[in-house]
């Protein structure tokens, strides 16, 4: 039955990834990008040797491997999803244990086997591959690579799915192991990272340590994986906001704060500034020279964070709720773009504001309203005329995005330049002309979705 | 077409793909009729409704509810009301909420909500969100929704699926009454019962196609039964 279960899993994860591209050859465009980003890393290898401690660098990539295994590992949650989702959308094999003859715990075994089978084929070894293509790594040296990265990765999302299950069951127990784990980990160097510690002394023991490290926390997590169905029935007085503004706003704003999607934008602002930080420091060190940013630079950056929060408010909630209702795909959208300018533009001006008193750019903050403003809602606009209310799928469509990259990348890039330049006059005539563009844009909205269902 | 019309439709088409769903669908509906449109799974029966009531475009043909093109979708949404298959309610939304909502959307007073949870004994649910309703309390809120506004027409596909039946006797009275002052129902199911109980006049549609149209007593004739009737004609076309 296992390897059956297995292969029905497999190849309905496969329909699934497929499907949200146009064809299944455009599908296989990701990874071979991928491919591509390991080949130009590890060709860049001699430059940054110059720049960084190589052994340091192969420490945070093993790590990094290993956050990326934590961020994807969340199967915890699943276990509460699927007991108070089964019935309503039983979408999935996963949620076929409540009708027929089979644990879920069983069925689960080879969900958790097949996910990880697919970020390692479709997202690692991809990267791995590419960076082997480069010639600068030896093969014999490949071998121990892909192991210890593989297994950083498996730490990374078992560790992630013991937390996660604890974390549906009690947030105190999972807060007292995430304590104890830190308190153990702050005992040890990251050297000591058993795949990392085979990657440089490439003893088995550190692989079989790997390997009962990810075993242990993968059966603990197992142990654990039960449907846990949570009380959710609250109640709740009716909302004031329908009587004090526009009533599709009125739901919007409902819809992102009772669904806890504040949270998620805010992270979605919060990861890509730290990414930029990052990448700035990076860039400052491989380059050993300081890169002089102005605010502007990031009122420009902070614009573009907006796809990903429209996104986001497009998941919400299907508008399919509102399917028999005289409303458009134009009403909708527009009142979601009101309640993102609203979210973005004052996130963004905290975070501006914020910028602005640590790099002593106070002088810089007008303009860099101006233009935070201005990318932010052309950004808004953008996404909104091209995608519609299914930014989520649509964006994966090679002409949808080969349309949303060439309205946005001129505009990012000649802002980022002027802004390195300091040529703040022109900067404060493109956004003056953005803002146009988007005020445009916007207003054709209405002409595109006036007459779509819903 | 009459003044009394209330749907008409003429050659109206539709298909998904290769796939033909609609085929020259040709109905005359008067106003104070409780239509019964029946056929089996996959017959046609949600795609007429969802065409007529403005959620999906025709193919091909014309079709008129209360005298607008269906083509102009708000504009029938507007004079209408739909219990659709697939109840959707927005989620993060209590069920006060809701019904005030769709009473916004509508331009229509607030005051009739509290009859509604009254009459769905919704009362102590109202402030529960929808997504937290069970189907049953969600098919009520939708059966409610679709009359807050008191239409001239309604469109119900499958709307007793997930109700219990005491409810489901009470909404059957409530339909009764509705027609009985003029109101007219356009009633999709495959539960032939409740049409040969309720509906004045019914239609049999299969494969896209209309098998048989005509009122109840004359379909059904002497010492038979609509569902007689139903599977003679269903298998005769298969």
């Amino acid at each position: 039955m296992g390897k059956h279960v297995l292969i029905l899993e497999l190849e309905e994860e496969w329909r699934m990834l497929t499907s949200y591209f146009s064809s299944r050859t455009l599908f296989f465009a990701f990874p071979l990008v991928l491919l591509l980003v390991g080949f130009s890393m590890a060709l860049l290898t001699p430059l940054v040797k110059e720049a960084f401690d190589m052994r340091e660098l192969t420490i945070a990539l093993h790590l990094f491997t290993c956050m990326y295994g934590m961020f994807v590992g969340g199967f915890g949650f699943f276990a509460e999803e699927v007991a108070t989702r089964w019935f309503r959308e039983a979408k999935l094999l996963i949620h076929m244990h409540a009708i027929l003859p089979v644990s879920f715990r069983r069925i689960f075994v080879f969900f958790y086997i097949k996910d990880i089978l697919y970020y390692l084929l479709l997202t690692i070894y991809p990267l791995l591959i590419g960076a082997l293509l480069s010639f600068t790594i030896p093969p014999a040296g490949f071998l121990r690579m892909v192991l210890s990265f593989t297994f950083s990765f498996l730490i990374g999302i078992s560790l992630s799915f013991f937390l996660s299950s604890l974390y549906v069951r009690s947030r105190l127990l999972c807060a007292c192991a995430l304590i104890l784990l830190l308190f153990s980990f702050s005992l040890l160097s990251f050297e000591d990272f058993f795949p990392t510690a085979y990657f440089f002394k490439g003893e088995p023991i550190y692989l079989l340590y790997s390997l009962v490290t990810f075993l242990l926390f993968s059966a603990a997590s197992l142990a654990m994986a039960e449907p846990v169905e949570r009380a959710t029935k609250e109640q709740f007085r009716k909302s004031g906001l329908f009587s004090a503004i526009d009533p599709l706003l009125a739901k919007e704003i409902l819809d992102v704060w009772r669904s806890g999607t504040f949270k998620i934008v805010l992270t979605s602002y919060l990861f890509p500034l730290l990414f930029l930080s990052g990448m700035l420091y990076f860039t400052e060190r491989l380059l050993n020279f300081h890169l002089d940013i102005s605010l502007v630079f990031y009122a420009g950056f902070v614009g573009y964070l907006g796809t990903l929060v429209y996104s986001w408010l497009n998941n919400i909630d299907p508008p399919s709720s509102m399917v028999t209702l005289p409303i458009t795909d134009s009403d909708i959208i527009k009142r979601k773009i009101k309640l993102f300018m609203g979210t973005s533009l004052s996130l963004s001006f905290v975070y501006l504001l914020f910028l602005a008193f640590l790099t002593d750019g106070i002088p810089l903050l007008p303009l860099s309203c101006l233009t935070m403003g201005a990318t932010t809602f052309y950004v808004a606009s953008v996404t909104a005329y091209l995608c519609g209310l299914y930014p989520n799928t649509l964006l994966f469509e090679g002409t949808i995005l080969a349309r949303y990259l060439a309205s946005i990348l001129p505009v990012l890039i000649s802002l980022s330049l002027l802004s390195f330049m300091k040529a703040y006059t022109a900067i404060f005539f493109i956004s003056f002309i953005v803002l146009l563009l988007s005020t445009l844009i916007y207003r054709r909205l209405d002409g595109k979705y006036e007459r779509m269902n819903l | 077409m009459t003044s009394t019309t209330v749907i008409n439709t003429e050659g109206l088409s539709k298909s998904y793909g290769k796939t033909q769903a609609l085929r020259h669908l040709n109905l005359e509906i008067m106003r104070g009729e409780f239509f019964g449109f029946l056929g089996p799974n996959g017959a046609g029966k949600t795609t007429t409704i969802k065409i007529l009531s403005g959620q999906m475009k025709p193919f091909g043909g014309k079709a008129e509810v209360l005298g607008v093109d269906v083509t102009h979708a708000i504009e029938v949404k507007r004079v209408i009301g739909i219990v659709p298959e697939t109840v959707f309610l927005p989620s993060f939304l209590t069920v006060e909420e809701y019904l005030g909502f769709v009473c916004s959307i509508r331009k229509v007073s607030e005051s009739r909500i509290d009859f509604w949870l009254d009459f769905t004994e919704l009362g102590e649910e109202r402030g529960t969100l929808c997504k937290d309703l069970s189907l049953g309390m969600k098919q009520k809120v939708s059966f409610s929704q679709a009359f807050i506004h008191e239409p001239r027409l309604v469109f119900l596909d499958e709307p007793f699926a997930d109700v219990d039946p005491l409810m489901q006797n009470k909404m059957k009275g409530f339909l009764k009454t509705y027609v009985g002052g003029g109101g007219t129902i356009f009633l999709s199911t495959h539960i032939l019962e409740i049409a040969e109980k309720l509906c004045s006049r019914v239609a049999i549609i299969d494969r896209g196609e209309i098998a048989r149209m005509g009122v109840i007593s004359d379909i059904v004739g002497e010492g038979h039964d609509l569902e007689e009737v139903f599977l003679t004609l269903v298998k005769k076309n298969g």
